[in-house]
């Protein structure tokens, strides 16, 4: 579970945001410019909050006295432009978070294939990141952000940098995949259609407020 | 008829630079230049320069880069102030820099005096040929650093640290390689103005064989002994070396 | 078409400059002048102007240097030497148009910073270990008179035979010309230094103590003169030469030289 309620002056408004969200997809919609992003980063801990705390499966990962940095949350985060490394291959992109654990050389190979088998870009593994369609590297974030088995998930608009034609295969494709993944999972979109896909929880964020949330 | 002019334009400058290179080559036989780069002047001063130029590109580097990254990530008040004092001394004329240098950490100067309680005194000595150098030449490789790091997308550092590496990881798994050819380029830029800095040496390090005399000194100084045979091969010697600097860095660049 | 021209204009115009010039040079002059003598020829170029009508342009530096510019060409009409070897490498050259004479005279000083440092008070103190001592380069005159007077004072007076090798070992720092050496020394930089006695101006003066070589120890700086060959406005540069030999003697006795 995963236990918000922020508050942070921003540039155009207040941001003030409670949500709690358990195992599973919550789908965070707005408009642009209504603190998408900010929620986000606040929960990764790029960004410190003015206010209020962040809890993680009962783990404090920011309050009045604490504030664990973001390499030290275990929040796997899948970024808008998809932010994949271009001076590594697709098999060193996955392998960066577990690097980041020590995890021995083999052990390491062993789970980056596991996880390019399971999202079915096996044969990418050697490629360079520039030549990597939308899809594809919306794929590579997807696997470089869940190998690292991370406590809760973030994804920032994971569908907007690709053509509408892809989008929606690529959205079904995500929702599969999303299924079986079992930690608290944060959807951040403008897009109605990726609300429609996964019904299960939805908020509505505004000008930096939760305004609605259903389930 | 532009085109023409174009051209014309182009090759009188490029003749203007490379004419005098040229003409230092003709002027002494290879056998001449090699005789005049094994005479004691020259050796000294080619280990002067070699030892003082690498000692302040890499303090350059090591002071130089955390700054450059402060600068080019950092938001804080009176940042253009920073820039642009890190800036200036490529502007400012350099014996102006020489004697900035000896004003403050002269004998005398601002700093003299404690430096001499505990010991220190700089002036005449290598120490003060490194301090010239990383005065005028540093600014070259931080801007440089400066640029690469701008150009580095703060969103991969981000993502770097929400998988796990800590701020000096992802500083050396990510920025660094993604900003190496700005920092490769820079730190070349940096060398090569330190190998060539004269003003500033000669004004606060003074001219020493063996101390100060670096081979920019050298040049100037053996203008007149009899021939001026080993001036020419030493500066034959650095431009030989100026072009193969920048012939790796070029190739390193594509890469 | 009418594009080029308007670049051939302008370019002609830059390439004309020059040769137009020329025809103008007879109504100036370019001195080159040993660093000591800034002072006494500044003073003296307005008096020869207002006599000749030709405009006086210096450039000052070590006479080894203005030498060796001179035999690479640089067009220079007059050359004032510090010493007698500069002059008779561009003799030997043939680069000169016609013979030196001597000018001038000037002596040798040595000169400590105010505050003394060192503790330097004899130029036998020069020799001491530690003491910091700046000269010019061997090859600018002050630095060889400089030299010549050290070797001379070996082996007497008490001070032992190797006094100009214990001074050499001292030697911190080989200035391009005399003035670099005076302004080392009133800076504070270095303990002791040689130039010469006219090079303790106003300035300078409040900022060293001079101390006198022992008499017949330094030889006497001899300043010749002489036009250049090559010069580019030859009659101008002979009334040079004429006026410092005459008028413009005052100037230099003024500022502390010796006549020749």
């Amino acid at each position: 579970m995963l236990v918000i309620d922020v508050a942070k002056k921003l540039r155009d408004f207040e941001f003030a945001a409670a949500l709690e969200a358990p195992r599973g997809v919550t789908v965070v919609v707005g408009p642009s410019g209504s603190g998408k992003s900010t929620l986000l980063r606040l929960i990764a801990g790029l960004v410190r909050a003015d206010a209020g705390s962040i809890v993680l499966d009962g783990r404090v990962l920011a309050d009045e006295r604490t504030f664990v940095p973001p390499y030290l949350r275990n929040v796997g985060m899948v970024f808008q432009e998809y932010a994949l490394f271009p001076h590594l291959d697709v098999a060193a992109n996955v392998a960066y978070g577990l690097r980041a654990r020590n995890v021995h050389a083999t052990e390491r190979d062993a789970q980056v294939r596991r996880i390019l088998d399971r999202l079915e870009i096996g044969d990418l593994s050697a490629q360079r990141v520039g030549e990597l369609s939308g899809g594809q590297r919306q794929r590579v974030a997807l696997a470089r952000a869940l190998v690292i088995e991370p406590a809760a998930l973030l994804l920032d608009e994971p569908l907007s940098a690709l053509d509408p034609l892809t989008r929606a295969r690529v959205r079904d494709e995500l929702r599969s995949i999303l299924d079986n993944v079992d930690v608290p999972t944060l959807f951040v979109t403008h897009d109605q259609s990726d609300r429609a896909a996964f019904p299960a929880r939805v908020a509505r964020i505004e000008q930096g407020r939760i305004v609605a949330e259903a389930s | 008829m532009i085109r023409a002019a174009t051209i014309v334009a182009s090759l009188l400058l490029l003749a203007f630079i490379a004419v005098p290179l040229a003409g230092l080559f003709v002027h002494l036989s290879p056998a001449q230049i090699a005789a005049g780069l094994a005479s004691p002047v020259a050796r000294t001063a080619l280990r002067i320069s070699l030892v003082t130029t690498l000692i302040s590109l890499a303090l350059t580097l090591a002071l130089g880069t955390p700054l450059a990254y402060v600068l080019a990530r950092g938001d804080f008040r009176g940042r253009s102030v920073v820039d642009a004092v890190v800036d200036l001394p490529i502007v400012v004329p350099p014996a102006v820099a020489g004697l900035a240098l000896l004003l403050v950490f002269g004998r005398f100067g601002l700093l003299g005096p404690p430096l001499r309680a505990i010991g220190i005194e700089l002036s005449f000595t290598t120490a003060a040929v490194v301090m010239a150098q990383i005065f005028v030449a540093s600014p070259f490789y931080v801007r440089a650093a400066r640029s690469g790091f701008l150009a580095v997308d703060r969103d991969l550092e981000a993502a770097s640290a929400t998988l796990g590496m800590g701020p000096l990881r992802t500083f050396a798994f990510v920025t660094v390689p993604l900003a190496a050819p700005a920092l490769l380029g820079g730190a070349v830029l940096c060398w090569a103005r330190a190998l060539g800095e004269f003003g500033a040496t000669i004004m606060f390090a003074g001219n020493l064989e063996g101390i100060s005399q670096t081979l920019p000194l050298a040049i100037y100084l053996n203008l007149e002994n009899g021939d001026i045979s080993i001036a020419i091969a030493i500066s034959v010697l650095m431009i030989v070396v100026s072009l193969a600097t920048i012939l790796v860095v070029r190739r390193y660049e594509r890469a | 078409m009418k594009r080029v021209r308007c670049l051939l204009l302008p370019i002609a115009v830059l390439l004309a400059a020059p040769v137009a010039a020329g025809a103008a040079d007879q109504g100036k002059i370019t001195v080159f002048a040993a660093a000591s003598l800034r002072e006494a020829f500044e003073a003296a170029a307005p008096a020869f102007t207002q006599k000749t009508g030709i405009a006086v342009t210096f450039n000052f530096a070590g006479s080894d240097t203005l030498a060796a510019q001179i035999l690479q060409g640089a067009p220079a009409d007059v050359f004032a030497s510090a010493n007698e070897n500069q002059m008779k490498k561009l003799a030997d050259a043939g680069a000169l148009a016609g013979a030196p004479a001597t000018f001038a005279r000037n002596r040798l000083v040595g000169i400590v910073p105010d505050a003394n440092p060192g503790n330097v008070s004899a130029i036998a103190d020069f020799a001491r270990p530690g003491v910091k001592v700046v000269l010019a380069a061997a090859t600018v005159p002050v630095g060889s008179y400089a030299r010549a007077a050290f070797a001379r004072m070996n082996g007497h007076d008490g001070l032992p035979a190797d006094f100009a090798d214990r001074v050499e070992k001292n030697v911190v720092s080989n200035e391009l010309d005399v003035k670099a050496v005076a302004t080392k020394i009133a800076l504070g930089e270095g303990d002791a230094g040689v130039v010469y006695s006219t090079d303790l101006t106003a300035s300078v003066a409040a900022k060293v103590k001079s101390i006198a070589f022992p008499p017949g120890a330094a030889p006497e700086a001899t300043y010749p003169i002489a036009a250049v060959k090559s010069a580019p406005n030859a009659a101008g540069a002979h009334a040079f030469v004429a006026f410092v030999l005459h008028d413009g003697q005052t100037f230099l006795k003024a500022r502390g030289f010796i006549s020749p």
